[in-house]
């Protein structure tokens, strides 16, 4: 098996998923790249079955109707971590960051869990369907206030952020665009629902008020008629813009690192080409984002060493990674919920963006406390020879009786998910592993945990690197 | 509810007990001698203060305790709890591999004592008979020895009540007499054992030295099917209730495994909490007063434990609804 074949499948599972552990990628390597590729994108027709979650609630009934957010993130964190269809969470997550919908204002965390089960089921189909699902997702209508829109009184806040945030971004739309776009979809507000104060959350329901919906005449991006919210999503459908737009938002996520979307309308795409080569796969395909990534996922552009490690790993991709590499809670116990505010101390507090922009990536993830919580956190994980993932890693460098302090810190980088560091870096490890007294399996009981204890030691060192911040 | 007339018997909605006020998760019921109703909570996480709640049967509280910990008459993943014949409450704990042992005839006044009647733990972690991997339902025989279905160990093991081990059997696996992460299991008139076979989507039934007699139920969302059934109650007919916790329903059967009806839940009418809250709130009163479809609320949400009373009263844990639905068995008129 081609070490480079295997890097390759490590940098797919880092973007498609949540990084994966060595007997994964040797798996998966074996299977092939593209077939992983098809089996990530439809896990279904790949026989790979959903994330059973009958016991996770026999053992946390809170997680059936998340009463609070605690349990919702909670939740969530457990079906990264466990998910065997790790793209659909993924695809989740970037929805989330673009749709950003906060429980602070829903106080609502199942509605916002709710709502994140929809990007599951429609994340990766056609973009407009999932417009339309989004304009009707209770949630969201709250989130972005359209339960006020109405006929007499409209409210532009969901309008303007379809248009500035979730389709086409600023520059390409007038502000009297806006306000049609928030007429068209005057009447789509919610149901009464019953309030959760006496028995737990009752789900709320998207209704259409045809009596409060404006039906009068609309210009919106230059066409003229009577438009509903669905006529309006298929005009902006039909807008280059859209396409740039989703492109970009696709090439950031999963390619490499773009500058903040705010500046998307002052600073070209980062790689010109690949995003063009997105959006025109985009238009092919009338917007479908399954057939989208098998573009991206098999394009040279993606496979390129240059966009290996050129992103900083968010705090869910950071914990996510760490957890499934480690293997921690494959056994159930108490306190999953404290994995899931773990992300939220690291700077993103999942289900709880910080506004409709969604956070700040890249470089913004990383400041001196972000920075610190994140290595700690991996730190603490890696050096518990106890998990099983980082048993299989000591297991599996036991195969030599001796290591040299470079064969030592190249197995753990390779262990980790093929880590790749700089030369510096790298040689600044080996230096430091070297005055360290030799890392022997040995025979007896206690010179196996000695061997172990220095394994780990090697694993926190690399995780404390700047390199290991990026995925 | 319209009341369910069938072969005999009635069925029908009587009441509500309790709300978010005072259950959170109910997983376990308990009835002692003078049928006063034992709701354990399992909690969730970031709110963990409940415990046991000793209630009337018309929802008056007359105290509570235990709660969430590790330290002694503390619990962490609470399962199921019963009360012998003197009055001894015992509460099993699925992660700490512990029962608690607890005095309920002390005078509560509607008083949290937490700990204040905590007696004794017993129970010791592993495999090896005697011993305890995930204790899940808790069953008292006459003679008062104690049946607990262990999750972890795929199988059912009968200790006296100061935990001396008597007896196990049953394995993992599907065939008759094995278990996959078995849970709530009681004890008949004519001392017979029923299992809520969870993972295998069934109930057995054995002889009271672990003889398989028979099954109750089949895979399946339909009438009589079950998904995942969590707990089995019997009443003085032999009358046989599951709740159904996969497909939020509860199914009962008679002593020969036909089926007799399915509930889906009925809390037509508020508990006695939920009435008071809403005249102390009138903004919420009122929200409600917008609401055209009521359904939602009867219906059950992960009903996770049964029993019944003497007195034709069968008590439903409504779990993720933080309340305990009551219906009534009538002989036909």
């Amino acid at each position: 098996m081609a070490d480079r074949d295997m890097a390759l499948m490590a940098h797919l599972m880092r973007r498609a998923g949540f990084g994966a552990a060595r007997s994964e990628l040797e798996r998966r390597t074996a299977k092939g790249y593209e077939a992983t590729v098809e089996e990530l994108l439809d896990p279904a027709a790949h026989g790979v079955p959903p994330l059973d979650t009958s016991v996770l609630f026999r053992q946390t009934p809170g997680f059936r109707i998340p009463g609070n957010p605690e349990n919702a993130s909670g939740y969530w964190m457990y079906r990264m971590i466990h998910t065997p269809r790790p793209l659909e969470e993924k695809i989740s997550l970037l929805w989330h960051q673009v749709f950003a919908t906060a429980n602070s204002k829903v106080n609502n965390p199942p509605e916002v869990v709710r709502q994140i089960e929809m990007f599951r089921e429609y994340g990766m189909g056609g973009y407009r369907r999932l417009l339309v699902e989004l304009a009707k997702n209770p949630a969201m209508i709250f989130w972005l206030d359209n339960q006020e829109n109405h006929k007499d009184a409209p409210n532009e806040n969901w309008g303007r952020e379809l248009l500035e945030l979730f389709s086409m971004g600023q520059g390409n739309y007038t502000e009297e665009d806006v306000k049609e776009c928030a007429r068209a979809f005057t009447g789509w507000t919610l149901a009464p629902t019953l309030p959760g104060v006496l028995y737990n959350r009752f789900p709320w329901q998207f209704k259409y008020d045809a009596e409060d919906h404006d039906d009068g005449e609309k210009v919106f991006l230059g066409q003229k008629g009577r438009f509903n919210g669905e006529d309006v999503i298929d005009i902006i459908m039909g807008h280059p813009a859209t396409a740039q737009f989703v492109a970009r938002h696709l090439y950031n996520f999963f390619v490499a690192d773009e500058v903040q979307v705010p500046s998307w309308q002052d600073e070209p795409p980062r790689d010109p080409e690949a995003a063009a080569i997105i959006a025109e796969a985009l238009v092919a395909s009338d917007f479908d984002i399954r057939s989208t990534l098998r573009v991206i996922f098999n394009s040279d552009f993606f496979k390129d060493e240059e966009v290996w490690f050129a992103k900083v790993k968010s705090p869910t991709e950071l914990v996510v990674s760490a957890m499934r590499l480690v293997q921690d809670f494959q056994e159930y116990r108490p306190g999953i919920w404290t994995i899931g505010m773990e992300t939220s101390y690291q700077g993103q507090a999942i289900l709880n963006p910080p506004s409709v922009e969604g956070w700040h990536t890249g470089q913004e993830w990383i400041d001196s406390g972000a920075l610190l919580q994140r290595i700690n956190f991996v730190a603490d994980r890696v050096g518990d020879v106890s998990l099983p993932g980082v048993r299989d890693i000591v297991k599996r460098l036991s195969d030599k009786n001796v290591l040299s302090a470079g064969e030592l810190v190249d197995g753990c980088l390779d262990l980790l998910g093929h880590v790749r560091l700089t030369d510096d870096t790298r040689q600044e490890l080996i230096e430091h592993v070297s005055g360290w007294e030799e890392a022997r399996r040995g025979e007896t009981e206690e010179e196996r945990v000695a061997f172990g204890a220095k394994v780990a030691d090697v694993l926190k060192l690399i995780t404390a690197t700047r390199e290991y911040q990026l995925g | 509810m319209e009341a369910i007339s069938t072969r005999g018997r009635v069925f029908r909605y009587s009441h509500t007990i309790g709300n978010v006020s005072l259950f959170r998760y109910p997983v376990g019921l308990g009835l002692d001698a003078d049928n006063n109703l034992y709701v354990l909570n399992r909690g969730h996480d970031g709110d963990w203060i409940f415990g046991v709640n000793k209630m009337t049967v018309d929802e008056g509280l007359l105290g509570k305790f235990g709660g969430n910990g590790e330290s002694d008459g503390r619990f962490l993943w609470p399962t199921s709890i019963v009360v012998d014949g003197a009055g001894l409450a015992y509460v099993a704990d699925e992660w700490l591999n512990r029962i608690s042992v607890y005095d309920a005839t002390v005078e509560f006044n509607g008083a949290d004592i937490a700990e204040g009647n905590y007696l004794r733990k017993w129970g010791a972690a592993g495999s090896e008979e005697g011993q305890l991997n995930a204790p899940a339902g808790m069953a008292l025989d006459e003679a008062e020895d104690l049946y607990i279905s262990e999750q972890g160990n795929h199988r059912v093991s009968k200790f006296t009540r100061d935990g001396r081990f008597l007896m196990s059997f049953g394995s993992e696996g599907s065939g008759a007499g094995e278990f996959r992460k078995p849970w709530g299991l009681t004890v008949d008139g004519q001392g017979c054992l029923y299992v809520a076979d969870w993972g295998n989507h069934r109930v057995q039934k054995f002889t009271a030295g672990g003889e398989y007699l028979a099954s109750f139920g089949a895979p399946g969302s339909g009438a009589g099917e079950l998904n995942l059934p969590s707990d089995v109650a019997v009443d003085e007919d032999g009358d046989v209730y599951v709740t159904d916790w996969g497909r939020d329903k509860v199914e009962v059967y008679d002593a020969g495994g036909g089926h007799l009806a399915s509930l889906y839940g009925d809390a037509e009418n508020l508990s006695k909490r939920s009435r008071e809250y809403l005249e102390l709130n009138i903004a919420d009163n009122e929200k409600r007063q917008m609401v055209t479809n009521f359904e939602p609320e009867f219906r059950f949400t992960m009903p996770t434990a049964v029993e019944v009373d003497g007195q034709g009263r069968i008590f439903i844990a409504d779990s993720a609804r933080l309340r305990v639905q009551v219906y009534r068995k009538d002989a036909q008129g």
